[in-house]
């Protein structure tokens, strides 16, 4: 026994020395930085979960290609939505098998759709869903109003099955609810398959199965979907790896095993791409250099710069939270209200050199634009003007912040950004140098009182946390767009309940006087608030169907955001993709979470 | 000696107490609105979000009834979930043990048999250049960043020769692992490939353990060098050592039957101190090499906050160091009949 195991070892140290195996041509592995989160497409809200989740599970529609306002049929062979805009009806592909076996109906369907609306985790994706479906945001709070049985029915109304055609009828007309179902929250699940897990039964008891823990998700670390691909095996940390579906519905994919390996550190990323142990990695902006000669090389291929569905920019928080660590001054004097002078904000504005910020912090990987909505989506306005590098009208600007006042008592302001961030420190920074500079100028005329803006960085939950609590004065965040419409820019940005326009208090604006200038079917008037008219405009564009007129919106809301200086330093950023030689069949839709490994091959 | 060991032993409860209480009490100076933003990484999109997310997790109930409440799933055995491992943390560990010990113990062997190798040698040259030889090459190791050392490791044996790759096997081994074509019955590949009879298997989990063995070994060389060099010389002046010359007997003899076995007195316990460190994990190490142990899943856990994960970790820690150290002292009595444990 010793001698055979002796004789292994030995066989095993001599094998050390040989070199490595050619990797399999049928295997596409990519580097990443991160793990997902989970399996379970109601929960997960995470683009490396999303990424896997829309290789094994289907939508209804699918983007068609690179468009991202083009669908086309995935588990619904036709679809037809009513004049009012409201009710969409669906048709369900017939034949489709999921992994494990079971046949596709539009019963699962229904089943689907319903559990994630009651599902509806903290944090999750569902608030996209139930806001055109049911004029919410959270089951909770529906379920605060009507009780479990109502809110049970509300959603068996909104969504249920007549003549075996799934209908799903929403709360006003919405025109983006194609982009939200083509989203991998929903995913079609087997109904029988995640009953027999233990997972929501379909009956009016959804309460048990309400906003789990990732962990505590029937679905969690398992899978069963109709796509092209079936989950093999995941270790969380290490790797998760899928396997072809050979009973696909489509042409199996090229590929037979599809692997995403966890390397969260860069350089043994990047050794591993050079080795050819992977064939994409993830490589950050700060080390696209690095990737550049084995470009020249032809050892690498490169995608881009494509235009990323993400932005950074810096907020204005109009009134400061009291007890704020970051509050503001006026002469020396705590003035929670500061930035809500347009003046200032403006000077802001003039002052940021947004040229040199995306040439040194972004490496040039990044482009301005006005108002919140990217290029790429319908009522991105590319002749908005936005603010030029100009000190002289940022000290024109100054000089008229707070009737003069700003200008001759000196005031503070502290500028946030989340530690270790270097590209939103450069933004900041450099807002510090310029707007301190008149400093000089302001002495020669007898004001010693400084303007004072300092730079600030927080860990990130603390900063989360302050945001949250809008103890920020400005700050820079950033933005991924979650589905590919203006309406998931202009509501984050804008809206009285948006991510980043809940913190920066609109309402401070009053008395709000209107011209329409894109939208000239709009009567001029004047509105209490500013966020009243940003309100009003969003409603409007999210609930129109002629797409002219949307745009039209959009060019209006874009332009009050300017026109406002409601941000700063409003950046779209650029994206690259580096792949080895031997992989084809990719293409950039910005709408897709990851890499769609179904048109992809080696060779 | 066997009350020493009694008593060793029944520090421990009172240990990891003190230990629970200081990382929660640390834990307790962040508000639930920073411990929930832990929960959406991102901006939370939704107005309600952050209220959501406190109350689902209990994040506003007194510290002392989050502590309680965890201290009572402790004693039923339930460590909790780990959000950065994916899997109860009881089960994180027992994940990831196995990976940091397999490589702790294949890294020990260069560490001691050559880090005293060298300092005998270092030793016996005294003053000569063999001796500053040695003592530069092992300084530079401990001195060099590893993070830098193993990179460049990496970028050369790696990247450039292919010889020794990073990561625990190649992707041939996991299908294999998946396909159901091999079993991990302790979670150490090169141990399970002996069981599952596939030197393959063996040869190539050998290959991904050079680099991080090399690396650890490189950097532990000069601890050991410095201590058996210097317990070395102070035997080799002892009287017995000289009468040993004096009978006429080899230099050899000398060294090898006489001296090194008092000298190695001292090195036992840094020996044994350095199993321990390895045990609990290598951070940057296991890092770089994309080795998923311990360590590497505890600084992960450590910045991401994942607080669960981080006392799981904690308390296995303080285990492990109660009882090695224990182990350590023991082992000092047996091979040093001097000493007595009292």
């Amino acid at each position: 026994m010793w001698h055979k195991i002796l004789g292994m070892f030995a066989v095993g140290v001599l094998g050390v020395f040989v070199w490595a195996q050619i990797p399999n041509p049928d295997t596409y592995i990519e580097a990443w930085i991160g793990d997902l989160q989970s399996l379970d497409p109601a929960w997960h809200y995470d683009t490396a979960s999303a990424t896997v989740i829309f290789n094994i599970y289907e939508t209804l529609v699918f983007y068609d290609g690179e468009h991202v306002d083009k669908f086309v049929p995935m588990l619904a062979t036709a679809w037809e939505v009513s004049e009012d805009g409201r009710v969409y009806t669906f048709t369900i592909r017939e034949g489709v098998k999921f992994h494990e076996g079971g046949d596709l109906t539009p019963e699962d369907v229904v089943y689907s759709l319903r559990r994630a609306v009651l599902q509806d985790r903290s944090g999750g994706p569902i608030h996209m869903i139930l806001e055109p479906l049911l004029d919410a945001y959270s089951i909770k709070e529906l379920a605060d109003k009507l009780g479990d049985e109502g809110v049970y029915q509300l959603v068996c109304e909104a969504i249920k099955l007549v003549d075996g055609k799934v209908v799903i009828t929403l709360a006003y007309p919405f025109p983006p609810f194609l982009q939200i179902l083509a989203g991998s929250w929903c995913s079609i699940i087997d109904m029988e398959w995640a009953i027999a897990l233990g997972d929501w039964d379909g009956s009016a008891n959804w309460r048990p199965w309400h906003d789990p823990k990732a962990e505590h998700s029937k679905l969690f670390n398992v899978a069963n979907g109709t796509g092209p691909f079936k989950l093999e095996r995941w270790v969380p940390g290490e790797y998760i790896s899928l396997v072809r579906n050979e009973n696909y519905w489509r042409e199996p994919a090229k590929l037979a095993r599809v692997v995403f390996k966890i390397v969260p550190e860069w350089g043994t990323r990047l050794a591993m791409f050079e080795a050819g142990d992977v064939d994409v990695i993830a490589v950050p902006r700060a080390y696209v250099s690095a990737m550049d000669p084995l470009v020249a090389a032809g050892k690498a291929k490169m995608y881009g710069p494509l235009p990323g569905a993400i932005a950074q920019t810096g907020f204005f928080n109009f009134r400061v939270a009291e007890g704020s660590p970051f509050m503001p001054k006026l002469g020396g004097v705590d003035k929670p209200d500061l930035l809500s002078d347009i003046h200032l904000r403006r000077a802001f504005n003039y002052a940021m050199d947004l040229d040199t910020y995306i040439r040194e912090a972004w490496l040039g990987e990044a482009w301005p634009v006005g108002g919140p909505v990217i290029k790429g989506r319908l009522g991105h306005n590319p002749d908005q003007p936005i603010y030029p590098f100009d000190l002289e009208k940022a000290e024109q600007e100054l000089r008229l912040a707070w009737g003069g006042e700003a200008w001759k008592q000196g005031f503070k302001v502290v500028i946030t950004y989340n530690t270790g961030n270097v590209m939103r420190k450069f933004a900041a920074e450099m807002l510090e140098y310029y707007l301190e500079q008149f400093n000089e100028i302001r002495a020669k005329e007898g004001y010693t009182a400084p303007i004072d803006i300092e730079v600030q960085d927080l860990p990130w939950p603390t900063y989360l946390a302050m945001m949250d609590d809008k103890q920020l004065a400005v700050f820079f965040v950033g933005w991924l767009e979650d589905y590919a419409h203006p309406h998931n820019w202009v509501h984050p940005y804008m809206a009285r309940t948006g991510a980043f326009a809940m913190t920066q208090n609109f309402d401070l604006v009053q008395d709000v006087s209107f011209e329409p200038v894109y939208a000239t079917w709009l009567p001029a008037k004047t509105y209490a608030t500013l966020q009243d008219l940003f309100d009003e405009l969003i409603d409007m564009a999210k609930k129109e169907p002629n797409l002219a007129k949307a745009e039209l919106l959009y060019f209006e809301l874009n332009r009050l955001a300017v026109d406002y200086a409601i941000n700063v330093a409003h950046i779209q950023l650029l994206t690259r993709r580096y792949e080895q030689p031997w992989v084809h069949g990719w293409y950039y839709n910005p709408a897709h979470p990851g890499t769609y490994c179904y048109t992809l091959w080696k060779g | 000696m066997w009350a020493y060991i009694v008593r060793r032993l029944l520090l421990l409860p009172l240990l990891i107490f003190l230990v629970t209480l200081f990382v929660f009490g640390m834990y307790s100076f962040l508000p639930p609105k920073m411990r929930a933003s832990l929960y959406v990484q991102d901006v939370p999109r939704s107005p309600d979000a952050m209220e959501r997310i406190i109350e689902r997790y209990g994040l506003d109930q007194p510290i002392h009834i989050q502590y309680l409440r965890w201290m009572g799933n402790l004693l039923r055995g339930d460590f909790g979930w780990s959000k950065t491992a994916q899997r109860p943390v009881l089960e994180a560990l027992a994940h990831y043990f196995p990976a940091t010990l397999e490589l702790a113990l294949w890294a020990l062997i260069p560490v001691i048999f050559i880090g005293i190798w060298l300092g005998i040698l270092s030793a016996i040259h005294h003053n000569r250049p063999l001796d500053h030889a040695t003592r530069v090459f092992a300084l530079v190791g401990w001195s060099f960043p590893s993070y830098v050392y193993g990179l460049l490791l990496i970028m050369v044996f790696y990247a450039w020769l292919r010889w020794f790759p990073v990561g625990r096997v190649s992707q041939w081994v996991l299908q294999l692992e998946a396909t159901g074509g091999f079993h991990r019955f302790t979670g150490m590949y090169t141990l399970d490939a002996i069981l599952n009879g596939r030197p393959d298997v063996l040869a190539d989990a050998l290959r991904h353990l050079v680099m991080p063995i090399f690396t650890l070994a490189y950097i532990q060389w000069a601890l050991l060098l410095r201590i058996t060099r210097s317990s070395m010389l102070e035997t080799l002046r002892q009287e017995y050592v000289m009468t040993a010359r004096a009978k006429g007997l080899s230099e050899r003899v000398v060294i090898y039957k006489h001296a090194v076995r008092n000298a190695l007195i001292p090195v036992a316990t840094v020996a044994g101190l350095l199993l321990i460190g390895l045990l609990n994990g290598v951070v940057i190490t296991e890092t770089i090499f994309n080795y998923p142990g311990l360590g590497r899943w505890a600084a992960t856990a450590a910045t991401q906050l994942d607080i669960l994960s981080v006392l799981g970790f904690t308390l296995f820690n303080c285990g492990l160091l109660v009882l090695g150290n224990l182990f350590v002292d023991i082992l000092y009595a047996v091979i040093d009949p001097r000493i007595r444990l009292e």
